[in-house]
């Protein structure tokens, strides 16, 4: 027996728009969520507005990194020696 | 032949010390202060030295490290210190700011003209449980659910509280676009 694919409105969408960005979602509801974007612009756009916005938050947030005196701080008082890369 | 506590040094220097630089980021975010940011990374990652029979392989050694760092933050360096201003969440987030702007910039690139540092005071801005879901999502990547674990709350909770947060990072940044000529404040 197969079961009707799920249905979701622009309200529902709406609240589960990071949800979908974040890959939150059960793949039942982010199929249903993924196919009323496909069918409504107007929820589409806000989308991708909030998955842009999303991004640029992340890049900007990230573009510090630990002060080098203060890693070799650390390096030094546990004994490593700083051979594996960063991530 | 190695000893155990070369195994120790060569496995903690191999997993949990490239998250130094994400560490740093969010002891610095919830921090707000530099030289603060700097005593807790080192405190963080000597503690998870020290703790490392207690990681469980396979698990996020992010999420381990940054619930340590917060442990830590909570315990021994958040005073009651004041931080500034901090937005009213429920003022800002009721809505996303493309219905303002889907006339004259719908894909936000106003946004890009923003720099790292404003983004950064903005989201310094948001009151402290908004912003550490922002932090662990945004800077940390981590999970809901392992923001959850972190921050000891259901993930229904991480759920609300990022969306919230973003929505009014995004309105303050949105202000700040406007203040400083990026776009055009549209009149709804």
């Amino acid at each position: 027996m197969t079961s009707e694919p799920m249905q979701i409105d622009c309200q529902d969408a709406a609240k589960r728009l990071h949800e979908l960005m974040d890959h939150e979602l059960t793949p039942e509801i982010e199929a249903a969520v993924q196919q009323h974007l496909k069918d409504c612009a107007p929820c589409m756009a806000v989308y991708e507005f909030e998955e842009a916005f999303c991004r640029f938050v992340k890049i900007k947030a990230k573009g510090q990194s630990a002060p080098s005196d203060l890693k070799q701080r650390i390096m030094n008082d546990l004994g490593l020696t700083g051979d594996s890369p960063a991530r | 032949m190695g000893s155990s506590a070369d195994d120790k040094r060569e496995a903690f220097e191999k997993e949990a010390l490239p998250c130094l630089d994400t560490v740093y980021r969010v002891a610095l975010r919830l921090s707000g202060d530099p030289s603060q940011a700097d005593d807790l990374t080192q405190e963080t990652m000597l503690k998870a030295f020290r703790a490392w029979h207690q990681y469980k392989q396979g698990t996020n050694v992010r999420a381990w490290l940054l619930t340590i760092l917060r442990h830590t933050f909570i315990n021994e360096y958040r005073r009651d210190k004041h931080r500034g201003p901090t937005v009213d969440v429920a003022e800002y987030e009721r809505f996303t700011v493309f219905h303002d702007v889907q006339e004259i910039d719908p894909e936000g690139r106003f946004f890009d003209q923003i720099v790292d540092e404003e983004v950064l005071k903005a989201v310094d801005q948001l009151p402290e449980e908004f912003r550490e879901c922002l932090v662990l999502s945004d800077i940390a990547d981590l999970s809901y659910a392992e923001i959850a674990e972190v921050m000891k709350v259901p993930v229904g909770t991480v759920k609300s509280r990022l969306f919230r947060a973003r929505q009014a990072l995004q309105r303050v940044l949105y202000d700040y676009a406007v203040e400083a000529g990026y776009i055009k404040r549209s009149v709804r």
